[in-house]
């Protein structure tokens, strides 16, 4: 199993130039891949520039979105931006994709949350004929465009995933509710008659440094779920036993990538996670 | 901690005396009844349960002990036979027992019990936590529904709560047929000359019985007659017992924040039917598990409250799920009939899905040496029922398994003509040289001439050649342009096309396997959702099925092997195909001489709800299988060689594909 790091592009109070260090640092520890969050009405950096940036800086690492809320953007355009992305980072970009936790996020953005998943999925279904036809440019570095995942685990969700993604992102939880969810996208899969096997991706949140810290940025950023806030808290992978254990039991449970959230902005993070987690 | 415990069933008042006893806390129990006022008969504890029990509180469980009344067998009574399954230890207490001794214990641990007394909504605020442990219907859920958001979902088979005064040697259960249909018994002693006896049937039973009009008297006298040989002259007792419908609870939420927090126990947050064990085990781990919580976060309620929705949640969701999968079964056991005593047997304690053929052969491996010798027609067999042979159209089979490492090989489908191939990339039957024991013959009629699906299904190319075929002019996707209707002349020269692929598989293939599934040609036809032609290929089931039944007949009449047909036997989907055309289906495919079915689901149309999970066609093929006698493949996230023998042993399918 691979493992990532969250940018912390979603933790208010950061130093404008902490997103570009920490990706700089990220690949020098390592690290697979760097993954963005998207939350519109939050102290956040959108994810695609986020990435833009951390593009600039590194070479090897991967780009991803955990996830993109597709509904709030344009087919077309999230299509080029992808695109553009993808080929400005040489390919290195993998795209999830949801439809968002909050419904604020759809009233900010002053777009219609109806039919949200309807709309994502056709989302994917346009983007990778924009890709593949390359009627609107530019053209991606990766062969038909960047990988897409999607999340979720209700009849549609996995239909959509099976039919028009390339893997499935799971958004949190113990291995054992990762492993439930993987194997009805594996099941998903297979019954719809797609060859090959689904990504397996997944993602938690760690905070070494200031555990305290940590749990209140938690408390804040999901303070809409109400007591699941408590819940999201109390699973952030707060020492290295904790991570290390995580890890083991995510690997074993047949993730792919798992990709750790930081809670705090404090850049001194990436190496505190990269000792445990990529030893 | 000041709390308020509203209802002093198992739940509230076990609840009660572990937070008494684990902290500082002061604990009010509301109970709207008189003290002693309880219904109901006996309560089930697995032995899981009781050692959870024992762990938080010895000298309760030793009391509970002594009134507990155990069990190690299940006993099968069906048309004159008896059928024992060893290895199935459960207890069962007094409901009156059970809250007398919960009663005794939380006031000596210092709670203060006060009956007959309502909670009053304005007296929360003197309180840090409401706990709503006030059953099924719950007040208190009730007032804040749409918070917690419950969902009901009313079962339809019929029920009565009855007792019996003998106390029976283990759990029982009764298969009773009358003029009326199939009528059965759940019983289990509970103490001394007593024991619960639930007697269910299906609502055009219980109709056709005359109970919808019967009282109390009467229905107890028709129990009294329909089981009178097995009572053994034992008496049944009533309770203000009347026919019920079974009513499993879902709430989105459990916990109701605010300044003094309110959070569901019990039945008041879910139930589960009571065909795989008693609501009263799932109440009394809720308590458990609250209790922990509190204990562990004395300074932090909204912590303690979320960690225990958190561990309690995903526990009571499985069992549910097993209930539903059990209470399906008992509502359509009465298909059952023709399965041999001991395939009866497995099929009923693997209903649940969370038992095993490895799991039962460690329980009581005689009775699985019975069910795998009955898969043959044998006394015994060494052969676990997935790699027993199979005798089908002619052919001998050494094993009933489709795929995997040990099953047949199958081919991919294989396109009878050119525009029937889903993309480019499919192979066509007339080039295909790979070997394969089962070959699929398909046409993907309105999903043909895609984008290669490695890239993602149902995506047509910028410029469409060609219009696809189908049964009507629909689109299968946003994306795609309609399809066209099919002629008269077209179908005839398609199934001439199905024929003689067929025929050049002779001698190549095993077996064939055509495919009317997932929203192809042949699907397009059977499914009401894509079939909308007003000709004599469309409208009633007749009519649909008038195109597949061409191909079968062009296929069977060159083809000599054993020949599968695949469709969809549900859509997932409002307005899809039922069940009972479902049915017709088989049996109309089988009159045609087709030797087995596989059963699929969806796809007719691109958007629909399917279940995803292992084995999810189970139930419907088995269905499909014991209503109309027709041989049944089914496949669908089945993984392992364990997964198949249960299904087999257990009559659900004739043969099972395998997943990789």
């Amino acid at each position: 199993m691979r493992v990532g790091i969250g940018l912390p592009s979603a933790i208010p109070a950061r130093a404008s130039n902490l997103v570009v260090k920490w990706a700089e640092r990220a690949e020098a520890a390592g690290f697979s891949s760097l993954g963005v969050l998207d939350r519109v009405n939050y102290d956040a950096y959108e994810p695609l520039v986020s990435l833009a940036a951390a593009a600039a800086i590194t070479e090897q690492i991967r780009l991803v979105t955990m996830v993109v809320i597709g509904p709030l953007h344009n087919a077309v355009l999230l299509a080029r931006q992808a695109a553009s992305l993808d080929a400005l980072s040489g390919g290195r970009l993998t795209l999830g994709l949801g439809l968002g936790a909050r419904l604020d996020d759809y009233e900010h953005a002053e777009i219609d949350h109806r039919g949200r998943g309807g709309r994502l999925t056709e989302q994917l279904a346009r983007m990778r004929d924009h890709w593949e036809d390359g009627q609107v440019g530019p053209r991606p570095v990766t062969p038909g465009g960047p990988d897409l995942l999607v999340g979720g685990s209700s009849g549609p969700s996995l239909l959509r995933l099976a039919r028009l993604a390339d893997g499935y992102v799971h958004g949190g939880g113990p291995a054992r509710s990762f492993a439930a969810a993987a194997s009805k996208a594996k099941i998903a899969w297979e019954e719809v008659g797609r060859p090959g096997k689904p990504q397996l991706w997944a993602q938690a949140y760690f905070g070494l440094g200031d555990p305290a810290a940590g749990r209140s940025y938690l408390l804040d950023y999901y303070a809409f779920t109400g007591t699941f806030a408590e819940r999201i808290a109390e699973e952030n992978l707060e020492t290295p036993e904790r991570i290390a254990s995580f890890i083991r039991s995510y690997e074993e449970a047949g993730c792919e990538e798992l990709v750790l959230l930081p809670t705090t902005a404090d850049i001194n993070e990436v190496d505190r996670l990269a000792a445990v987690a990529l030893r | 901690m000041r709390i308020a415990v509203v209802g002093a069933g198992p739940a509230g008042l076990y609840l009660s005396l572990l937070v008494c006893q684990g902290g500082d806390n002061a604990v009010t129990v509301f109970e709207r009844n008189p003290e002693g006022a309880t219904y109901g008969w006996g309560v089930v504890f697995s032995e899981g349960t009781l050692t959870e029990l024992e762990g938080a509180d010895q000298r309760l469980s030793r009391r509970f002990d002594q009134a507990l009344i155990r069990w190690s067998t299940i006993r099968i009574h069906r048309a004159g036979s008896e059928t024992i399954v060893a290895g199935q230890p459960f207890a069962a207490i007094s409901r009156r027992t059970l809250l007398g001794l919960l009663a005794k214990a939380a006031t000596d641990a210092g709670v203060e019990i006060v009956y007959s007394t309502e909670f009053a909504s304005g007296s929360a605020e003197s309180y840090d936590l409401v706990v709503a442990a006030d059953g099924v219907n719950s007040a208190w859920r009730q007032t804040f529904a749409s918070h917690f958001g419950p969902e009901e979902w009313i079962h339809p088979t019929r029920y009565i709560w009855l007792g019996l005064g003998r106390a029976l040697p283990g759990f029982t259960f009764a298969f009773q047929p009358t003029g009326h249909g199939l009528f059965w018994v759940h019983a289990y002693p509970y103490e001394a000359g007593m024991s619960t006896f639930i007697v269910e049937t299906t609502e055009e039973s219980w109709r056709r019985a005359g109970l919808d009009q019967a009282d109390e008297k009467a229905s107890i006298a028709f129990c009294h007659e329909t089981f009178a040989v097995f009572l053994d002259g034992a008496e049944l007792r009533s309770n203000r017992s009347t026919w019920l419908q079974f009513v499993t609870l879902r709430n989105r939420r459990w916990i109701r924040e605010g300044t003094t927090p309110l959070v569901l126990l019990g039945d008041a947050a879910h139930t589960a039917h009571f065909s795989i064990g008693s609501g009263t085990k799932l109440a009394m781990e809720d308590a458990l598990a609250l209790a922990e919580a509190l204990n562990l976060h004395p300074g932090n309620l909204a912590v303690a409250l979320s960690n225990y929705e958190a561990v309690r949640r995903p526990a009571v969701e499985r069992f549910q799920e097993a209930a539903l999968a059990s209470a399906d079964y008992f509502a359509h056991v009465a298909d059952l009939k023709q399965l041999p005593d001991a395939t009866f047997a497995f099929n009923l304690v693997t209903r649940s899905g969370r038992v095993n053929h490895l799991d039962v052969q460690r329980q009581d491996p005689r009775l699985v040496q019975a069910a795998n010798g009955a898969v043959i027609g044998a006394k015994e067999t060494p052969l676990p029922p997935a790699l027993a042979p199979l005798s089908l159209g002619g052919e001998s089979f050494a094993s009933r398994l489709v795929g995997g490492a040990l099953g047949m090989t199958i081919s991919p489908p294989l396109a009878v003509r050119v525009d029937g191939r889903r993309s480019s990339d499919d192979p066509l039957s007339g080039a295909y040289s790979d070997a394969a024991d089962v070959v699929v013959l398909s046409h993907a009629g309105p999903r043909a001439g895609s984008r290669p699906a490695v890239d993602g299904l149902d995506r047509p190319p910028l410029h469409q050649e060609q219009l696809p075929l189908a049964a009507s002019p629909i689109a299968y996707t946003r994306s795609h342009i309609p399809s066209r209707e099919a002629s008269e002349g077209e179908l005839a020269e398609i199934a001439e096309c199905f024929g003689n692929a067929a025929k050049q598989w002779n001698d190549r293939a095993r077996m064939l396997l055509l495919d009317g599934a997932s929203g192809n040609l042949l699907g397009s036809f059977i499914s009401p959702l894509t079939n909308r032609r007003s000709d004599r290929y469309g409208g009633s089931l007749e009519g649909r099925l008038r195109f597949p039944l061409q191909v079968v007949g062009a296929a069977r009449s060159v083809w000599e092997g054993p020949l599968g047909f695949r469709f969809s036997a549900t859509d997932f989907h409002a307005g899809g195909i039922t069940e009972e055309d479902a049915s017709a289906v088989a049996t109309a495919l089988a009159t045609a001489g087709v030797d087995v079915v596989e059963v699929g689901g969806g796809g007719a149309v691109a958007e629909y709800d399917p279940p995803f999970r292992a084995g999810y066609l189970v139930p419907l093929a088995a269905r499909i299988r014991n209503r109309t006698g027709v041989p049944v493949l089914v496949g669908g996230g089945i993984t392992t060689l364990d997964q198949a023998n249960t299904i087999i042993g257990a009559g659900r399918a004739d043969l099972v594909r395998m997943s990789n």
